[in-house]
């Protein structure tokens, strides 16, 4: 479903360009919950921005179900995201300040020009099912920092994605909820087969859903990548 | 006649001429404005539409604007003001100037506004499939809604000021009146009173475009 080859992508740092990935290379299959690790800093939210055709990748090349999307910017990577399903909850969770819970999870279908009705009962339903029911007409400075992952989650799930990114999507929350997010992950990944890659700290946490991973680690240059180390 | 129902004479259609002015410039250069000053977003520097030579324009444009002083402005623009209001004195006319003084001020303070939009929620919706339309209805805009108002409030004090200059030079309204009795008749009273006026009006909008600015910061 997703392969990435050869990938290198560098930043302009104060001191002159950092190489963050060094021909970074994997596959991922259509179906597969698909892990990435490594210590801060090491590249997996970079990773994943070029995935999500955020960011240019300098060299090498991404395929997301047999096409090319790693040269795509503006409109043509937007009708790829939309065709191929993609959809990313970010480390920063990123909602709009100005939308309640609700809003928030309703956005993507009204980008989507689904009718009102059905995106607000789509919507809500997302939001009970990530255990905030009670809280979908809350703005999000009102929302806890687990609340405002929950409402992230339930935002990236709520177009039934095909292709799921998903970076530290339960890095605030408690044991309990985090598994109960991942199991919720799992079972949309099982009845839906959607894709999913997940960058995560809590490793024990994400093993019993994952097949396979990568480790992101730092060297000299940057970045060496080893598949399964996980499993 | 006694001398205060006198003032109120005087007073309140003066009041009511420098309020429409105001009101009439305030939404015709927002109307205008707000769009130039998306562009300038869209155009800028990492902006989703960066164009280099467009925003070098727009930008040259709106300072030029910005630079060149109100009487100079408004007595250089009586062709067009005749052309669209067929005279070139009195609040109707005054409204042309006074828009056109505006117009680039609030693609300045819109510009900024919606600068200070974050990045990543930007991000977020670019993840969703959102076109350049959509990022400016759904984000653009109503993330930076609370900042708009404040420069609302900025921008109607800024020509209830503008307005009574206008007055001077033959708009009517307040500031006309304050001109036409006390400094050509010393008629202290009435100048006074419509400067009175002027004060009062620039605390209620600044009052309100508080009120409403805290209201929307959620
Ligand atoms: N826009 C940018 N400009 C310059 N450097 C950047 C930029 N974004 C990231 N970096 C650098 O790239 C490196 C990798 O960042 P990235 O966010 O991908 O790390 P990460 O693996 O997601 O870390 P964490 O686990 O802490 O989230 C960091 O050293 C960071 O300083
Ligand atoms: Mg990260």
């Amino acid at each position: 479903m997703i392969t990435v080859e050869h990938l290198c992508k560098s930043y302009n740092g104060p001191h002159g360009p950092i190489k963050v990935l060094n021909d970074v290379s994997f596959q991922v299959q259509r179906g597969e919950i698909f892990g990435i690790y490594g210590p801060s800093g090491v590249g997996k939210t970079t990773l994943l921005r070029c995935l999500s055709l955020l960011e240019k990748p300098d060299s090498g090349d991404i395929f997301i179900a047999r096409e090319k999307v790693s040269s795509l910017a503006g409109k043509d990577a937007r009708h790829v995201r939309l065709r191929l399903g993609l959809s990313v909850v970010f480390q920063g969770y990123n909602l709009l300040n100005s939308r309640t819970a609700l809003g928030n999870v309703m956005l993507p279908l009204e980008i989507r020009r689904v009718p009102r009705a059905e995106a607000r009962s789509k919507a809500k339903e997302l939001l009970k099912l990530t255990g905030l029911g009670s809280r979908q007409d809350f703005y999000p400075s009102n929302l806890s920092g687990g609340e405002k992952q929950r409402v992230a989650i339930a935002r990236a799930l709520v177009t039934e994605p095909r292709v799921l990114l998903l970076d530290e999507p339960t890095s605030a929350l408690d044991r309990e909820t985090a598994i109960s997010i991942l199991q919720l992950v799992e079972k949309l990944n099982r009845i839906y087969s959607v894709t999913v890659l997940i960058v995560t700290h809590q490793i024990e946490l994400a093993r019993p859903i994952t097949s396979r991973g990568i480790f992101m680690s730092p060297n000299g240059k940057g970045v060496e990548v080893k598949e399964n180390v996980v499993n | 006649m006694s001398s205060i129902e006198r003032t109120v004479a005087l007073l309140w259609p003066a009041t009511l001429e420098t309020f429409a002015m105001v009101a009439w410039s305030l939404f015709l250069s927002h109307l205008l404005g707000i769009p130039l000053g998306l562009l300038l977003v869209l155009t800028g520097p990492g902006g989703v539409a960066e164009n280099k030579l467009a925003y070098r324009i727009l930008d040259a444009a709106v300072n030029f604007g910005r630079s060149v002083p109100f009487v100079i402005l408004t007595v250089s623009v009586v062709p067009l003001t005749r052309f669209l209001t067929g005279t070139s004195i009195g609040p109707v006319a005054a409204v042309v100037p006074l828009t056109l003084a505006a117009l680039p001020f609030v693609a300045r303070l819109t510009e900024t506004a919606v600068l200070t939009v974050d990045r990543g929620t930007i991000e977020a919706c670019i993840s969703m499939g959102a076109s350049r339309f959509d990022l400016i209805r759904f984000v653009f805009i109503p993330e930076s809604l609370p900042s708009l108002v404040s420069g609302m409030a900025i921008t109607a004090v800024n020509l209830v000021g503008y307005s009574a200059m206008a007055g001077a030079i033959g708009g009517g309204g307040l500031g006309d009146l304050a001109v036409r009795f006390g400094y050509q008749r010393w008629e202290t009273g009435i100048m006074l009173a419509s400067v009175a006026v002027l004060v009062a009006g620039v605390q209620i909008i600044q009052l309100l475009g508080d009120r409403i600015s805290r209201r929307l910061r959620r």
